[in-house]
């Protein structure tokens, strides 16, 4: 490992001590169970540690943003891998977002059920918004896409959830 | 701003910070078009409703039931990682509020509720002085509004309190700044407590802590409880003078009373929405704060939050600074008693002539013209001191004779907990 690289540790770990709270939120409501989160956290971690120990110094403009991107893609896979991508159908107690939850299971299933109604690349910015703080220049940065379509994408999915509430209300 | 105009800058209110042109266009245009309000509105109840509502506790219950790690190698660097990641597990879920609206709604899911919010806004109105600190309530005096911001972001918190026509502190996550009305800027540590008593008021978790401590200090202290189609209301009682309500509010003035809390929360978030809080004395019941509608994860500008006046850095000073004296001076300064500082202090006044107390003055310095002005021809007289549990210093009473012949009770705050321990004019004037 060269020394440019062993700073970039350095700074990893540093990043990755003041951000887990943010990081770890993400990755919870993003995988629906704490343990899986932390899972994807050590092997995000441990992804970029032997990127950094066999490769030379990646170029890396915003190590955090470059943090969020490996999360957000080895959720991506993990949920491929698990089959975890339940569709939950609209009619099924949209109303639950007013319920009480003192669990994270029901919380997730609650969010999941507002989210699932719009389509993933809407839901995924509002995740890395809400649940990893991100700005929406950090969002359009973490996936490598223009800062007015993070913008137009978080808009219409609230405006999306928005009417599916409306409508499931109205309908009860 | 035209509606399209708003529709299409709208998205900017929901970013991490905001731009303060944005919002105050925003706001102006939603004050004055009933649809792009209702349109808002919409969207931040639907930005609400997506926040997590999971306590970090919680998740940390759930984070004993498995166990394993799959990786061995580079074991040390994973350690690592998973201390970084504990001192951070505190401030998971840091923006969420815990709903709970059951019957069995308790004060500790109240403080549950409120201790994870990430942003509040509040008008507190109270019964104290509105030139001096904030030390301690006042039964006889006239409210005051004071108004309070809070937001917490990436493990800091930021806050604003503003007393109407009198002192504001903001913290800037690193620092506290107090400026008074007259002039005076001081600058302190995080750790300083300029709040005083009303840091109670800041931390709304914090007044029903308190609330619950006396519960369980005593059986003579109760909680009783009410519920109405969308609030409920939970009524705490210190039934003893010794009682931790009283150490709540610490009232030093308030020995015999008992205290009546009213806290409200709303139904459909388990929120403190807004508080009440009588003194029963002599028979007399006196309402002496009432906060009416606390306002929870609502916009607020990072920027607007934590401005501060833009004066030189030399000004900002902090309160306790030490001044430059001779030794004599010192000594001088040290022996002398309460009562003769305070008839120093005003004789300096009513003269004119700072020189005479500008050391226990220093907080009065650019504002002594304007009080000499003011006190030019009048006579102080009668000195007595007070001391008073809940202040750092003493008060001492005097009767001021106006020129006319009328005459007054008035009196100086002073204080000598500085490292010169010197008498210092800390308010009253």
């Amino acid at each position: 490992m060269n020394q440019e690289n062993d700073i970039i540790l350095s700074r990893l770990a540093k990043l990755l001590e003041a951000e887990s709270p943010h990081l770890m939120r993400y990755a919870s409501y993003r995988l629906g169970n704490t343990e899986n989160a932390k899972d994807a956290l050590q092997d995000v971690f441990l992804k970029m540690h032997s990127r950094l120990s066999e490769n030379a110094s990646p170029q890396v403009n915003d190590l955090r943003n470059y943090l969020f991107r490996t999360l957000s893609n080895l959720c991506t896979a993990k949920l491929c891998e698990q089959k975890k991508q339940n569709i939950v159908p609209l009619d099924e107690k949209f109303d639950s977002m007013e319920t009480v939850t003192d669990d994270f299971e029901s919380d997730f299933e609650r969010i999941s059920m507002l989210l699932n109604h719009i389509p993933d690349e809407q839901a995924e910015v509002i995740r890395l918004r809400i649940y990893g703080n991100n700005s929406f220049a950090e969002v359009a940065d973490i996936l490598s896409i223009p800062l007015p379509t993070v913008k137009s994408r978080f808009l219409y999915g609230v405006e999306k959830i928005r009417q599916g509430m409306k409508t499931i209300k109205s309908t009860i | 701003m035209t509606c399209e105009e708003f529709r299409n800058k709208v998205v900017g209110l929901f970013d991490t910070t905001v731009d303060v042109q944005t919002k105050a266009d925003c706001e102006e245009h939603v004050a004055k078009c009933p649809k792009c309000k209702a349109y808002y509105e919409d969207l931040m109840d639907t930005f609400n409703a997506l926040q997590p509502q999971v306590a970090p506790e919680k998740l940390l219950e759930s984070k004993q039931k498995k166990n394993h790690h799959k990786y061995c190698q580079v074991a040390a660097a994973v350690v690592i990682f998973l201390v970084g990641m504990a001192v951070g597990w505190s401030h998971l879920f840091s923006t969420p509020a815990s709903a709970n609206g059951t019957p069995l709604f308790s004060i500790d899911q109240a403080i549950q509720c409120v201790q994870n919010v990430g942003s509040f806004q509040m008008e507190v109105f109270a019964r104290t002085e509105r030139n001096e600190n904030f030390s301690y309530f006042n039964p006889k005096a006239d409210f005051v509004k004071i108004g309070i911001q809070l937001m917490r972001q990436d493990s800091f918190t930021y806050y604003r309190v503003e007393k109407e026509h009198g002192r504001t502190i903001v913290c800037d996550g690193k620092n506290q700044y107090v400026w008074t009305p007259n002039g005076q800027y001081f600058k302190e540590s995080l750790n300083a407590n300029v709040l005083e008593s009303f840091a109670n008021l800041l931390y709304p978790e914090r007044l029903l802590s308190m609330q619950k401590s006396a519960m369980e200090l005593s059986k003579d202290n109760k909680v009783s409880r009410t519920e109405t189609d969308s609030t409920i209301v939970l009524v705490t009682e210190g039934m003893e003078s010794s009682g931790d309500l009283q150490q709540l509010l610490e009232l030093g003035k308030t020995k015999d009373c008992k205290v009546t809390m009213q806290n409200v929360f709303s139904k459909s978030d388990g929120l403190l929405r807004s508080v009440k809080i009588w003194l029963i004395a002599n028979g007399a019941r006196t309402l002496i704060v009432h906060i009416d509608d606390i306002r929870y994860n609502i916009m607020l500008s990072k920027n607007s939050l934590i401005s501060i006046p833009q004066i030189p850095l030399e000004k900002w000073v902090h309160i306790n600074q030490q001044q430059s004296l001779s030794q004599n001076r010192l000594d001088f300064l040290q022996k002398e008693t309460p009562q003769h500082l305070a008839q120093r202090v005003m004789q300096a006044l009513i003269a004119g002539k700072s020189d005479q107390a500008k050391e226990a003055l220093v907080y009065y310095k650019d504002v002594f013209q304007k009080l000499a002005t003011n006190l030019n021809g009048c006579k102080a007289s009668n000195f007595v001191v007070r001391k008073d549990g809940s202040y750092a210093g003493v008060y001492v009473f005097y009767t001021l004779t106006k020129p006319n012949g009328s005459s007054e009770k008035d009196h100086l705050a002073i204080r000598n907990d500085n490292a010169q321990h010197i008498w210092i004019v800390d308010g009253g004037l």
